[in-house]
């Protein structure tokens, strides 16, 4: 048997509603496949921009505000470590890198951040162009800066977090420093693309703090005087191995100071958004359900105009089964298409709301459709093949009779 | 070529249905026998039970007692994919409304019934169809059926219930949609098929035309044969 032609011919009948029904399909499946990709995504991406911050050492509080504040530049309110521990962390040889990250100035939107060289050049790998800086004048810009190598600014007082330049603010205050880009980083994937980044002595010297040097001296970097060295929000260290990781997290957790690797913040984020995905997860299942349970109700209703059709169909001779087959085929048709152009759409979806993130957050989310949404395109098409199943077994049992006569 | 037409005999033929006042006989015909290859019309009002009894001796309707006899074989007793089978290759039906589909070209329309067995349409049966459109003058290339004429919709579905080559043909009101022209082209057709080609052809009308053509008849009246007595209908 080959109920082809029937199904294409009711499909053609009914096509700007078949379509309607593919469209609703394809938008739930849109829905949960991006949710999914994209949860996915902010965990990749998440981590990534973390990949760099080993171990971070900074006042007692709360660890995911300094993370937030201290990796992915976000505005907020973490007290400063205690000099004196500053100075101890920052001159500590056991840690390859020992750098102070220090925030309150921006420029043409971006955050400036100041850093030590070493840390600057950490992050960056290879330069893009230029090299780091090597004096308190000198900066260098993340890959999505807009700001030119060579380019001369004045850094403003206050952070760009509000989604206008601070600098556009005539009521800001510039620092009376010039600055000059001397180099630009290769892009990282996080926020310190839409960074500045700068010497931590020039924002201590702007901000009338000691520079952890002497007065008149130029140096930049460690080893740092522990006379002259203010508290900062965060030290990022990168110790030289896991052991040493560990050995200095337990040297800093003291009463003025706490030390803890982003890892364990982030994995505590996950477990909180592991259950939010479950549960957008379920809400997507369920509307995908809800979506052909209500396209299902249409097609019956459809059904029900070719009652006497089909009842005339048996007349000619059609098996039950032909007639069984002429419904499932079509439910399968809406099914099929819907979710494989859900997946698509979803694709769509997940690309424009990663870039929309990115250029928000600078995290770089990577859209990538992987098993997890192809099993649930594929657990809506088999959903869709068993659901078919309901309105062929209805139009299976349509009593020939009084179908023939229904007209 | 089709097969010898069967002999039709109906014995006892009741068709009960439940009413609120209680259990209603729609047909009760107690002995019918109709020869191969004759051509037979059934008459009567609305209601009357003519369809019922087009339905009953197609197998369509499972009657409340006796048996339908077709050449020998009893349709009662055809499990039911035999006798989808058995009515595909047997009996050819024909309605008032056509039931074409709109979508389908009339040469599509004529070879849907060779969807019930086969995933494709077999060389043979495509030039049966072909046959047929043309031997009644439909013009058969249109895209659509709905491009054609009402009377040449209704030979495009005299078609369809003859690509199988039945050796019985069933016309349930068959000129009744049709202008006079039409309807006289159509009962042609059909008066055709059982004296030229010995099918054995049964149509349920109101049409005097076509029941003045016919010739042979029965009237049925709220389901009983009148006769009341037994028919014997032969060629």
């Amino acid at each position: 048997m080959n109920p082809l032609p029937m199904i294409i011919a009711t499909i053609r009948r009914h096509l700007w509603t078949y379509l309607l029904f593919t469209l609703v399909v394809a938008i739930a499946t849109g829905i949960g496949v991006a949710i999914t990709s994209q949860e996915a995504a902010l965990r990749k991406g998440s981590a990534r921009a973390a990949d760099k911050f080993d171990l971070i050492i900074a006042a007692p509080g709360s660890q995911t505000d300094v993370v937030l504040e201290a990796i992915y530049l976000r505005p907020g309110t973490v007290p400063l470590l205690d000099p004196a521990m500053t100075a101890q962390a920052l001159n500590d040889q056991r840690a390859k890198i020992a750098s102070p990250i220090g925030f309150g100035d921006s420029i043409k939107g971006s955050p400036i951040v100041g850093t030590t060289p070493d840390f600057a050049t950490y992050l960056s790998g290879n330069w893009a162009q230029g090299r780091v800086f090597q004096s308190e004048t000198e900066a260098v810009i993340g890959s999505a800066v807009r700001l030119k190598m060579g380019d001369k600014f004045r850094p403003s007082h206050g952070m760009a977090h509000t989604g206008h330049d601070a600098d556009d603010d005539h009521d800001e205050e510039q620092h009376n420093v010039d600055l000059h880009v001397v180099g630009r980083m290769n892009p990282t994937g996080t926020p310190w693309d839409n960074a500045v980044i700068v010497p931590i002595e020039l924002i201590w010297r702007v901000h009338g703090l000691p520079t952890g040097h002497a007065p008149d001296s130029q140096q930049i970097g460690r080893p740092y005087d522990p006379a002259r060295v203010p508290g900062v929000p965060a030290i990022v260290m990168h110790p030289d191995s896991i052991n040493a990781a560990y050995g200095l997290r337990n040297v800093y957790r003291t009463p003025v100071s706490m030390a803890f690797f982003p890892a364990e913040v982030l994995v505590k984020l996950y477990d909180v958004l592991g259950d939010v995905r479950t549960i957008m997860n379920w809400l997507a299942m369920a509307t995908q359900g809800l979506v052909v349970l209500s396209m299902l109700a249409g097609v019956v209703a459809i059904l029900s105009l070719h009652r006497r059709q089909f009842a005339v169909l048996r007349a000619l001779g059609a098996p039950k089964a032909y007639i069984f087959f002429c419904v499932w085929g079509q439910v399968v048709f809406i099914a099929v298409l819907g979710a494989l152009l859900g997946l698509l759409l979803g694709s769509g979806i997940a690309i424009i709301v990663s870039m929309v993130f990115t250029n928000s957050t600078g995290i770089s989310l990577p859209a990538i459709i992987g098993a997890d949404e192809y099993w649930l395109v594929a657990g809506m098409i088999v959903f869709g093949l068993v659901a078919a199943t309901l309105p062929a077994f209805l139009a299976y049992r349509y009593p020939v009779i009084e179908s023939l006569r229904a007209g | 070529m089709k097969s010898q037409a069967p002999a039709l005999s109906v014995r006892d033929l009741k068709v009960i249905y439940q009413d609120q006042a209680g259990p209603v006989t729609a047909l009760s015909i107690p002995v019918l026998n109709v020869s191969p290859g004759s051509l037979l019309a059934i008459t009567g009002p609305s209601g009357s039970g003519k369809s019922t009894f087009l339905y009953a001796i197609a197998g369509l309707l499972r009657p409340s007692q006796g048996e339908v006899t077709w050449g020998g074989r009893i349709l009662q007793t055809m499990p039911e994919t035999i006798r989808d089978h058995w009515r595909r290759h047997t009996i050819g039906f024909v309605f008032q409304d056509f039931h074409l589909m709109p979508e389908l070209s009339p040469l599509a329309n004529v070879l849907l019934p060779a969807s019930f067995e086969n995933l494709s349409v077999s060389r043979a049966l495509k030039e049966r169809a072909l046959m047929l459109l043309e031997g009644f003058g439909v013009p058969y290339k249109r895209a659509s059926v709905v491009d054609l004429s009402r009377g040449e919709q209704q030979r495009v579905a005299l078609a369809r219930a003859l690509l199988f080559d039945p050796p019985v043909l069933l016309a349930d009101e068959p000129t009744a949609s049709l202008d006079a022209l039409a309807g006289e082209q159509v009962a042609q057709t059909l008066e055709d098929l059982s004296k030229q080609e010995g099918r054995t052809v049964i149509v349920v009308s109101h049409d005097p035309a076509l029941i003045n053509r016919i010739g042979t008849r029965f009237v049925l009246e709220r389901g009983q044969a009148r006769p009341a007595a037994s028919m014997e209908l032969v060629r």
